[in-house]
């Protein structure tokens, strides 16, 4: 049930009348059904998946509270995190591994073969097994204490609105608020940030959609600018897809009257990847941050060990969006970003330049450069093999991406000229809207709600219309449903 | 009070606005074939409030049955014959249309409807649930809700329902972004639309994708058996109590011409589904056109519809069939 489809509005409309009319103290359970409802709606045998994560780290992270043994307490916490990480290891990764290793043999010479599996991949799985990790370390931790309510816990593992693509929630912030369900009050700002995320959805990424797939398959096929209008396009498109699942996630937890974190909050307008990645699915890369980098030893460690630390985090960040080398490789890439932008002389020869000029252009060329090595590294996301990465990078790199002459020829033998300047538009106004005013949905719709209840009105139906309308017949589904 | 006066008042604004814009657009009539095809279909009812004999279905039911033809053969005049069919309209949209019928309190002396074996294929598509919201009476909406619980994404029907009862627009979406397009690129050179339909991939690649999609292919699920079964008994009963005699025609498509093992064991499925519906009601009789009918792919122009000489074969094997079921009556 994807948020987008009228099979989960009509889902939305029976769980919320159900839970508007029926008493407070029945909204637990009533959620606990609908989330399970939900999930079991994709596939019902993965229902067992979400309930076992789910009991585990219940039973480990009350283990490792009453635990005074130091000893027993870590092993406890790696049976938390062998358990979830085994899991996602055999459902998301075996094939990949097996395969890769078959393949690296092969090229050896060596004759090998293995057994593949063909493991359908849970959906959210990446998601909740991270929540649920997380919740059991911070207890490690001493950060949090345990849930002593299995209802509680088994909502906060499997919350619908957030279930299957994040925002990925830390217990200390989700869990408390969901202890006082009976209690909460609807926040009907979530309406405004509803109809956002469905009109970036339906309307703009859904739309970009057909663009991405013409220039994208067989890209050795393609015009070298066309495939940079489809890398412009994908930019587009995965970031509406995204950040608009994610408000609409919000929007619905606030319609029950939770909050739920931001994903978002104009990633375009990032100067640097640092920043770039406090703008970009903040949960997952505060979750690495905090989890994964820090651990690592994070800042500390000496000239090599930073540069490693994110390295390996990026790394581990890239394989975990899928089981496939070119997700390793964008991990890659962003690393070196990270690493090259941390370089002392970079850093001081954009300080220079921000001298020379007032700070609004160096700012925009700023910017507008960093956006371009995200595309480029949005590329290699996109990409459907290794081969194509080369053939993708290859072409954007090369003198023929300038060679616009003959591209324009082909632009005018196919006629499609006024609907790539519409795209554009499309595009630019995103980019321009970030670069203008550098905030989340979440501000968008606050100001919105800090007007007359018309202007609320309006603002909702307005996209929600917009979206209906603009629809494609088969729009795709959400990208991040696939990790 | 005076604040929520003013609140009351923009929220009509919007929403009025909303249902002018909304008219505007699933109105016109330049916009939506499906939306125009029942518009069309019920001007002949209008034209025809004597008929006593009707065909009912999508165009593959009516394209090769004249209705002047058809008089004959039944020995009545034209004008009591009643083209009810539409374009695209399988047994959902159908079964709507009957309802629609029974509620007008129409009746017939004879009525006929046809299927093919891909009409038990269930493409969600939104026009179709744009034809059933169209035309069922809002006292059958819970039959059509009950009939969407056999489908594998029952909530998907429930929510276009929903949906397009609230926007019309909505259901003619492929129907606004044609008129977008048509907009955006001077609809006054139909040449050089046609041109870029046949060029739209030239901006971004040097050769075309090469589609290997293979025609009529089709799962057969359950699921959408169940559901087109469903929405099939319904209609059937539907027919039979509007008509003194219902003749159920099963008609072939261009799978039929493909001769193995798995498509021959489908068409045994279709007739056998079809039979033991028909068997069920007294006044109903199916007029089998698959077997021994139209198998050769030469015969049809598409996928579903027969050329000149294909409609000649079915028409001379309707007739024997149907003197056979007169006879046998």
């Amino acid at each position: 049930m994807v948020f987008t489809t009228p099979q989960f509005v009509a889902f939305f409309v029976l769980f919320f009348g159900a839970w508007l009319a029926l008493p407070r103290r029945a909204r637990k359970p009533l959620l606990l059904v609908g989330s399970y409802l939900f999930y079991g709606s994709w596939n019902p045998h993965f229902l067992w998946l979400i309930f076992g994560s789910t009991l585990l780290d219940f039973a480990v992270g009350r283990a490792v509270h009453r635990s005074a043994d130091p000893r027993r307490r870590k092993q406890l916490v790696t049976l938390s995190v062998v358990g979830n990480l085994g899991v996602l290891a055999f459902f998301k990764y075996f094939d990949f591994f097996v395969g890769s290793a078959v393949q690296g043999l092969n090229a050896l010479g060596l004759d090998a073969s293995a057994p593949v599996l063909e493991v359908v991949l849970p959906v959210g799985i990446s998601f909740y097994t991270f929540q649920t990790m997380s919740y059991t370390i911070d207890i490690y931790r001493g950060q949090l204490e345990p849930s002593d309510d299995f209802v509680d816990f088994a909502l906060y593992v499997s919350f619908f609105p957030q279930l299957v693509a994040g925002p990925i929630e830390r217990a200390k912030h989700l869990l408390p608020q969901l202890k006082d369900l009976a209690q909460n009050r609807a926040d009907w700002s979530g309406l405004g940030l509803i109809a956002l995320g469905a009109f970036k959805k339906v309307a703009i990424a859904d739309n970009m959609a057909a663009l991405v797939e013409l220039t994208y398959t067989q890209p050795e096929q393609a015009w070298a600018p066309a495939l940079w209008i489809g890398t412009y396009a994908f930019a587009i498109q995965i970031y509406c897809d995204f950040s608009g699942y994610s408000d609409i996630a919000v929007g619905l937890g606030r319609l029950m009257g939770l909050d739920i974190i931001q994903n978002f909050r104009s990633p375009y307008a990032a100067a640097g990847p640092s920043e770039f990645w406090r703008r970009w699915h903040i949960s997952l890369s505060s979750w690495l941050r905090d989890y994964l980098y820090i651990p690592l030893g994070g800042n500390r460690g000496g000239w090599v060990g930073v540069r490693r630390n994110l390295m390996l985090t990026m790394l581990l960040g890239g394989l975990w969006h899928g089981a496939a080398w070119n997700f390793v490789l964008w991990g890659f890439w962003h690393g070196a970003l990270l690493i090259a932008f941390r370089a002392e002389r970079l850093n001081a020869w954009g300080a220079r330049l921000a001298q020379g000029w007032t700070r609004l252009p160096t700012a925009l060329v700023r910017r507008l450069v960093f956006f371009h090595l995200v595309a480029l590294g949005w590329a290699l996301f996109r990409a459907e093999s290794l081969a194509d990465c080369a053939t993708l990078f290859g072409a954007l790199l090369s003198p023929d991406a300038l060679a616009w002459g003959p591209w324009l020829q082909a632009v005018t033998a196919s006629g499609e000229a006024p609907y790539l300047l519409g795209m554009g538009a499309v595009a630019l106004t995103v980019f321009i809207s970030q670069n203008l005013w550098a905030v989340g949905s979440d501000d968008v719709v606050a100001r919105v709600w800090r007007g007359p209840v018309g202007l609320r009105v309006a603002f909702t139906a307005t996209l929600i219309y917009a979206a209906a309308v603009l629809s494609p017949e088969a729009p795709p589904p959400f990208i991040y449903f696939q990790f | 009070m005076k604040a929520r006066i003013t609140v009351g008042l923009w929220l009509a604004l919007v929403l009025a606005a909303l249902g002018v814009a909304d008219h505007f657009i699933s109105s016109g009539r330049s916009i939506g074939w499906e939306r125009n095809s029942v518009r069309n279909s019920r001007a002949r009812w209008a034209k025809k409030p004597q008929a006593r004999v009707a065909i009912f279905g999508s165009s593959t039911s009516k394209d090769w049955l004249p209705e002047g033809w058809l008089a004959g053969l039944l020995k009545v005049p034209t004008a009591t014959v009643l083209d009810a069919h539409i374009n695209g309209c399988h047994q959902g949209c159908t079964w709507a249309e009957v309802r629609e019928f029974r509620r007008a309190g129409r009746r017939f002396d004879t009525v006929f409807f046809g299927t093919n074996l891909f009409q038990l294929c269930e493409f969600p598509h939104t026009k179709r649930v744009l034809q059933q919201q169209l035309m069922v009476p809002p006292g059958d909406v819970p039959g059509l809700l009950g009939k969407y619980l056999h489908a594998q994404t029952p909530l998907l029907y429930m929510g276009r329902l929903l949906g397009i009862s609230l926007s019309g627009a909505y259901g003619d979406t492929a129907a606004v972004r044609a008129r977008i397009e048509k907009l955006a690129y001077d609809d006054a050179d139909p040449r050089a639309r046609a041109v870029r339909r046949h060029n739209h991939w030239r901006w971004a690649r040097q050769r075309p994708i090469q589609a290997e999609k293979p025609p009529l292919s089709c799962e057969y699920t359950a699921d959408s058996v169940a559901l087109k079964r469903a929405f099939t008994e319904g209609l059937l009963g539907d027919l039979a109590a509007i008509s003194g005699r219902v003749y159920l025609m099963l008609l072939p498509d261009r799978t039929r011409s493909l001769r193995d093992p798995e498509h021959s064991a489908r068409w045994a499925q279709h007739l056998a589904l079809h039979t033991a519906l028909a068997e069920a009601l007294p006044n109903v009789t199916v007029i089998d056109l698959v077997t021994d009918g139209v198998s050769d792919a030469r015969h049809f122009r598409d996928g579903f519809h027969l050329n000149a000489e294909g409609m000649k074969r079915q028409r001379t094997l309707f007739q024997q069939r149907l003197a056979a079921a007169e006879g046998g009556r």
